[in-house]
């Protein structure tokens, strides 16, 4: 069984054809990039597969559920860290992380281990309203409340956009210890060159799966190639 | 379940807690609001000047004139002649005159001038003047007026209720549908929503602290009446505080409806302004009386759950009636909760559209 399936979703938002027939796979314990400029709908995928909104056409499954018929068990399965910032500003690190465990029914001690090598960054400020740490401490937290549950798959909506360098790697680099504890991910990005450190890629641009690859050398050349060919072909 | 509740109810609790500036004006304004209209805002009429017109100034009408100005609701201005009562009137140096019958020790005739400009001071100077000097005279008059259940005719009386139902709309309503609507807007329903919690919990947890709050409210403002005001609240506090309730649990369904319509904060603050203080003005009986109104408005005012949450209010703490009395409002107030409630449940959606 794939952790993601999805074949020919559409989308549209009145005349802007958002998604227009996107199908592919990911396989457990896997990290799939998204590469895509702004617009491209890589969100609107996101959502799709997070059942927080119903595609026009096509289908998916995450976790070998479907996401419109069992989306309610669907939800407890999945980690979704959105596009922005989406904790509570006015509520501490400590305070945001137990809320979320507390959504799902479980206690930061139980997951603790899953949780910890990201959770011991923030630590020291678990007193800190979340609203004033730093950008990357702010992922750091979101990546954490999206853990704590222990899903089996992770969607991840731009993470490191706005986080400084450094923050950058340190961030890939725990997806990458998540990956090999059998966590699957989807995880999207403008940057071309966190693109290396995915599985495979897929270069979405218009609604469109360009092309589905391991993350080739010089691949903002690759990209720029294939979008400058696709115009053509149309 | 019962612990991702709690959680959430928690959760709530701090949001209050953490905007302690929200939370003063939520505490404090009730109070200002009460201590305003009962005191200074008042359509009581005090010292109105008076001027007499009297030609023969026999006994009998020095008898009222004393009677006038012994009175602390006027304030006479003097003597002055037939020809200068227009100028008088005209120049504000007297809102009413009374002329005297030259025989008014036999007739008991007098005339009643009030500058009608301000037609409330107007009004209430006539009635005033009409029973003060009709009422000494007891042998010409007629009939006899009595005012039961507010005797004093004291405005504050009127303004509870009316306050009442105005906060308990603004607090219960408008800062619910704010709360909710800035999850929507900051994002964090997103990630509620991928979670296994029930849209209901949410709205629940939602719902309490801002009860709790308002049920704070009502409390100072029943005490606040009973012991500032000395409005009575003789229909009984039990039946006061179980109608507002009540009322409150409608208030919170149409703070959540709100909710479901607006996309953004500013957008719930403006639905909340024009959809509830606007028609609790207009429509609650609160300034104008809805009997006079014509038949389309009155029908809207059939409508607004102010209106008969006001009308209960009335008879509950000034009329003093059981609480068998005011059932009708009560059911009215029911069966718009329900379907409130029932709208706004069936409307709230556990996805993003």
């Amino acid at each position: 069984m794939k952790a993601i399936e999805a074949y020919q979703l559409t989308k549209s938002y009145g005349s802007v054809q958002a998604l227009k027939g996107v199908g592919f796979d990911v396989d457990r314990g896997e990290i799939f990039g998204l590469i895509g400029p702004d617009g491209a709908g890589k969100t609107s995928l996101f959502r799709i597969l997070t059942t927080l909104i119903l595609p026009d056409g096509g289908g998916a499954s995450v976790d070998g559920l479907d996401i419109v018929k069992d989306y309610r068990t669907l939800r407890s399965r999945v980690g979704y860290m959105p596009g922005r910032f989406s904790l509570y500003p006015d509520l501490s690190v400590e305070e945001n992380i137990n809320f979320f465990a507390n959504l799902f029914g479980v206690t930061l001690e139980e997951n603790y281990d899953l949780v910890a090598p990201i959770y011991r960054q923030i630590e020291p400020f678990r007193k800190r309203r979340a609203g004033k740490l730093s950008g990357g401490m702010k992922q750091k937290l979101a990546l954490c409340c999206a853990l704590i549950h222990k899903p089996d798959v992770l969607f991840l909506d731009e993470p490191t956009t706005g986080v400084d360098a450094v923050s950058c790697v340190e961030f890939w680099e725990m997806l990458a210890r998540l990956a090999e504890g059998g966590i699957s991910m989807l995880v999207s990005t403008p940057y071309m060159d966190e693109a290396a450190r995915c599985g495979r890629i897929a270069l979405i641009n218009e609604g469109e799966i360009l092309q589905i690859c391991p993350p080739p050398d010089h691949l903002e050349d690759y990209f720029i190639d294939l979008m400058q060919h696709h115009g053509q072909s149309h | 379940m019962q612990v991702r509740l709690s959680a959430f109810v928690r959760k709530e609790m701090l949001h209050i807690l953490r905007d302690p500036r929200t939370l003063l004006v939520v505490l404090v304004i009730p109070v200002v609001l009460i201590l305003l209209f009962g005191f200074t805002v008042s359509t009581d009429v005090n010292n109105i000047s008076v001027a007499v017109c009297a030609p023969v100034r026999s006994d009998a009408v020095r008898e009222s004139v004393d009677r006038l100005s012994f009175s602390p609701l006027f304030k006479c201005t003097g003597y002055i002649d037939r020809a200068e009562i227009d100028r008088t009137l005209r120049t504000g140096k007297a809102s009413a005159v009374v002329v005297f019958d030259d025989d008014y020790t036999n007739s008991g005739l007098f005339q009643i001038l009030v500058d009608g400009a301000d037609v409330n001071t107007a009004r209430t100077a006539q009635a005033y003047l009409q029973s003060v000097l009709s009422g000494e005279t007891s042998r010409q008059s007629l009939f006899e007026v009595n005012q039961v259940y507010n005797p004093q005719l004291r405005s504050s009386y009127n303004f509870v209720p009316g306050i009442m139902g105005m906060i308990f709309l603004l607090i219960c309503a408008m800062m619910t549908s704010i709360s909710i609507v800035k999850e929507k807007e900051t994002g964090t329903m997103e990630v509620l929503l991928v979670s296994p919690v029930k849209p209901v919990y949410i709205i629940i947890s939602k719902m309490l602290p801002y009860l709790l709050l308002s049920s704070l409210n009502l409390v100072t403002i029943l005490l606040l009446a009973r012991y500032v005001l000395d409005v009575p609240l003789s229909g009984g506090v039990w039946s006061i505080v179980g109608f507002s309730v009540l009322y409150l649990l409608l208030a919170l369904a149409l703070g959540l409806l709100v909710s479901n319509i607006a996309g953004s904060q500013i957008v719930a603050l403006l639905i909340s302004a024009m959809v509830m203080i606007m028609p609790v003005i207009f429509f609650s009986g609160l300034l104008f009386p809805t009997y006079n109104m014509p038949w389309a408005l009155r029908w809207i005012s059939y409508v607004v759950p102010a209106r008969w949450y006001i009308d209960a209010m009335r008879k509950l703490m000034i009329q003093g009636v059981a609480f068998r009395g005011v059932l009708l409002e009560f059911g009215i107030l029911l069966g718009e909760t329900l379907l409130l409630l029932a709208a706004a449940t069936k409307k709230f959606n556990d996805r993003l559209e």
